[in-house]
């Protein structure tokens, strides 16, 4: 080795603190340099050899170890190499690792081994670290399994004061006194013949000065109690009686509270190293720690029992599933339930739950599955015997700390018992309620009229729909009658209420008004007359009324109205106007003063139509809207009978849908009188016929709202006119015939057909001949022909309702 | 031309063919209906006339009616009239008691 080499190496070694050495085997003679020298405490010049290491510098503990180590490096069939750790005396009684790293070398043949040449460094730092690493890791993994926070104590105490060789070690607990902070010691090591300190204590028995620091979150070490300054006499007093010549002491600051110390005493003079500091404040922290989670633990345990005694005892299902949907318990209630041998709480409920409930169900738990929302549901589940049940069920998602979902919770409550009562009752209601509606119906029936007024000329009619079942029966009215100057009276109203009590007050009011109309002075006046009726009966306290004088003769109207929805008249041609005048408020008991009425004249044919409001209100839309469709279907539907109008508005306006309420509707036809004759004039042509037979109906229409008799006309009329053009211009040159009919006033038709020829002898067999005049003499009254040499008239009486066959 | 007063379609029932009329008969076109209904229809197999659709009927119609029955008659084919229920055809059948030696059945128009 060169000079520089040799220099630089020294350079690294000295850097890494390292001394080399060579030992001769046949000698045991080492030549050591300076910092092996200082390695093993020798002086400058000392002497080493493997036997004064083996006998004093070498701690016993390790030098069989080192002894056997060397013996094997030495062996030529061996590695020949040497890496020990070992502690060497520092001469003071301490101790300091030091690692020797060395390669033997061999001479002669055989090879007899002739030197080691090595290295030695101080590793106790290191070892030092990684002991107490090691001690803590046992400590910790020894603490872990315990579930007592004694034994947790007791652990950590024995490991300590085995590992530092204290004479007493033990964990203090604070707890806050009335009169100060107590000290509990559960548990403590101490050596062989040394007292144990289990017990309680109060701040004095140790000493003010020691728990203040404590307090303060200081390490306390005292090497000797006899000589610390900080001491006080009696202090040093009280640790000479318990034995106690050196301690350290670590106490425990937990959110500002001093919660423990760990405590070491010593029964000689003890100059406590960092390390030991280190390792007790280690130590310290980990015992409290696992101290407070085995207590969690306890407590944990403790209100788990109590919950599943709770929920075994319930006869309530419990469970409580996985986030994934597998169960982590269920209480013993389920053995009630078939299938109930799942893994997850879907393989759980879903088999039990009736199937006309298990899609609605799996569909609702699914969704709140999804969103973690509470499921709430009822459904009814199988028992083992085969029968099912009503079960409330209930499912909650416990959420993690991050807002997911960590467990459902599960319960199902039999409601069975209250789903029957439930079902009973209303059940009972309904019967109630039916019974109810069925006599208020009938007795509505027995109090509305059974038809209406018929007076030749005025189409009247009415038609009344009570209110569904499960609405009930309202209190609606209509009636028709005459009065003592022929008049027609009709009236309709509504008196608010439903069921028994408004029918009663509906039939009262009718036959108040029926009553007292024929003395009345008028419409204003009879409405007036019903304020003081109301007043002195039962059940009305609210109704609207309209009531109508109308003369056939004059087609003059006298009208008024108590709050009541306005009458409609349609003219035949399709004008629709609303009678607003005439109107006064609704009758409640109350003298409302004089109630006004108004007059109106009918166009000939016009209709005037009387409702209640059940026929144009609908939930949820202006009443203009329902005037509005009332007015449209009114004025489509004009050109029927009165009948066939009240049917009608019912489809129209959809009273079979739509009914939430009794709804009538009363539908009066002014006489069409007097009309216009139908007249026209036809050239003798057949094919002349079948534009006659549409402008007769056309006709006939303006003047009868009913096609009853309609048929008969046409086929009366046609026949005759059919025999005029067939018989009347035979071989001559084709003229005119002319066509009347008169509407008359009872209703029936009086028609005349004209001819200007001459009728012929027939010629040929009347085999299929004849019928025509023979179905005009069946159709019609008064039959007559009368032939002249300048024509021929027929003339008939259509009577007004047609005739029966 | 305005629309002829009436239609003659023939078609086949299960059995038998049927005839039916749609419209107005009078005057004006029995002549000609009869002559559509003979032209379609071999009086020796059985035939449903069927008038349901008929919305106007005269006593030159019942004539043709009746020819057209006696000639089912004398050749061995059933005639069968189909009315509507309160029909023109009806009434009209009724007042002259035709409906007493035609064969009629009662059905609802279509």
């Amino acid at each position: 080795m060169r000079r520089s080499e040799q220099e630089r190496l020294q350079v690294a070694l000295d850097a890494a603190g390292m001394g080399t050495f060579v030992w001769y085997a046949r000698e045991d003679r080492t030549e050591p340099d300076a910092r092996m020298l200082e390695l093993f405490a020798l002086p400058t010049g000392g002497v080493l050899s493997l036997a004064s290491a083996l006998t004093s510098m070498i701690h016993p503990a390790d030098r069989q170890r080192y002894g056997a180590a060397v013996a094997a490096a030495l062996d030529p069939a061996g590695e020949h190499l040497l890496s020990q750790e070992m502690r060497v005396n520092r001469g003071d009684g301490s101790y300091r690792w030091v690692l020797v790293t060395a390669r033997a070398y061999f001479e002669g043949e055989p090879p007899e081994p002739d030197r080691l040449v090595g290295v030695a460094a101080d590793i106790t730092q290191r070892h030092e670290i990684e002991q107490r690493r090691a001690f803590l890791l046992e400590l910790s993994d020894r603490m872990r399994p315990l579930t007592d926070p004694v034994a947790v104590q007791a652990v950590a105490v024995e490991a300590l004061g085995a590992r530092l060789s204290a004479t007493r070690a033990m964990y203090l607990e604070v707890t806050a006194g009335p009169v100060g902070d107590i000290y509990t010691v559960e548990q403590d090591y101490h050596e062989p013949g040394t007292a144990s300190a289990v017990g309680r204590y109060r701040a004095d028995d140790f000493g003010a000065t020691l728990f203040d620091e404590l307090r303060a979150g200081r390490t306390l070490a005292v090497a000797d109690t006899a000589d610390d300054p900080r001491l006080t006499a009696e202090e040093r007093a009280s640790h000479q009686r318990m034995g106690v010549v050196a301690y350290a002491a670590v106490p425990l600051i937990k959110d500002g509270r001093h919660v423990a110390t760990l405590v070491l005493h010593q029964s000689t003079v003890r100059r406590w190293g960092d390390d030991d500091l280190a390792l007790l404040e280690e130590t310290a922290e980990r015992t409290w720690a696992a101290v407070e989670r085995a207590r969690a633990e306890a407590a944990l345990r403790e209100s788990e029992a109590q919950f599943r005694q709770v929920v075994e005892a319930t006869p309530q299902l419990i469970w409580v599933a996985r986030a994934d949907g597998s169960l982590e318990m269920r209480n013993d209630s389920w053995s009630a339930i078939a299938g109930a041998e799942a893994s997850t709480d879907r393989e759980l409920l879903v088999p039990a739950v009736h199937p006309d409930d298990r899609d609605d169900f799996l569909d609702s738990w699914d969704s709140c599955r999804a969103t973690g929302a509470r499921f709430d549901r009822e459904a009814r589940l199988r028992h083992r015997g085969g029968d099912y049940r009503w079960y409330l069920i209930r499912v909650t998602a416990f959420l993690n700390g991050t807002g997911t979902v960590a467990k459902w919770f599960g319960m199902a409550a039999d409601i069975d018992e209250r789903r029957r009562a439930d079902k009973l009752a209303l059940a009972e209601q309904i019967e109630a309620r039916d019974r109810e509606h069925r006599v208020a119906l009938q007795l509505q029936r027995a109090l509305l009229p059974t038809g209406t007024l018929v007076r030749d000329g005025v189409d009247i009619a009415a038609r009344y729909e009570a209110g569904s079942s499960t609405l009930e029966v309202g209190g609606d009215w209509y009636d028709t009658f005459e009065l003592p100057d022929a008049s027609i009276a009709l009236t309709l109203g509504d008196v608010a209420g439903h069921g028994l009590a408004a029918a009663t007050a509906m039939g009262k009011m009718r036959v108040a008004m029926s009553a007292l109309a024929p003395h009345a002075t008028g419409p204003g006046a009879l409405l007036s007359n019903l304020d003081g009726f109301a007043a002195s009966s039962d059940g009305i306290d609210f109704a609207t009324a309209c009531y109508v004088v109308f003369d056939p003769a004059t087609r003059q109207l006298r009208h008024a109205s108590a709050g009541h929805p306005p009458m409609l008249v349609v003219t035949t041609d399709g004008r629709a106007r609303w009678l607003t005048k005439g109107g006064s408020a609704p009758i409640t008991g109350k003298d409302a003063g004089e109630r006004p009425d108004a007059t109106e004249t009918l166009e000939p044919g016009a209709l005037l139509l009387l409702y209640s409001d059940g026929l144009i209100e609908r939930r949820g839309e202006p009443l203009t809207t329902g005037l509005d469709r009332l007015e449209q279907a009114a004025v489509e539907l004009r050109s029927g009978s009165a009948a066939e109008i009240c049917d009608g508005l019912f489809t129209a306006l959809g009273v079979a849908e739509q009914r939430s309420d009794d709804v009538v509707i009363l539908c009066l036809r002014a006489p069409a009188h007097p009309t216009a004759d139908f007249r026209t004039t036809l050239a003798a042509d057949e094919r002349e016929l079948s534009r006659l037979r549409r402008s007769l109906q056309t006709w006939r229409r303006t003047t009868q709202p009913s096609d009853a008799g309609e048929t008969d006309m046409l086929l009366a009329v046609n026949e005759a006119c059919a025999n005029a053009i067939e018989h009347a211009y035979r071989g001559r040159e084709p003229g005119p015939v002319e066509v009347t009919v008169r509407s008359d006033a009872d209703g029936s038709y009086l028609a005349t057909v004209r001819d200007f020829g001459r009728w012929q002898p027939l010629t040929r067999s009347a085999a299929y001949r004849g019928r025509g005049l023979n179905i005009i003499r069946r159709l019609s009254d008064g039959f007559e022909r009368r032939s002249t040499p300048n024509g021929t008239l027929v003339r008939f009486r259509l009577p007004a309702r047609g005739t029966p066959t | 031309m305005t629309d002829p007063l009436a239609q003659v379609e023939t078609t086949h029932d299960a059995d038998r063919p049927v005839v039916r009329i749609r419209g107005e008969v009078d005057m004006a076109n029995a002549d000609t209906v009869g002559d559509q209904i003979r032209a379609a229809t071999d009086p020796s197999h059985d035939l449903d006339l069927d008038l349901s659709t008929v919305t106007f009927f005269d006593s030159s119609a019942l004539r043709m009616l009746h020819r057209l029955s006696d000639a089912f008659d004398q050749a061995g084919g059933r005639l069968t009239v189909v009315i509507a229920p309160d029909s023109i055809v009806g009434r009209l059948l009724a007042i002259t008691h035709m409906d007493t030696y035609l064969h009629l059945r009662e059905e609802p128009t279509p």
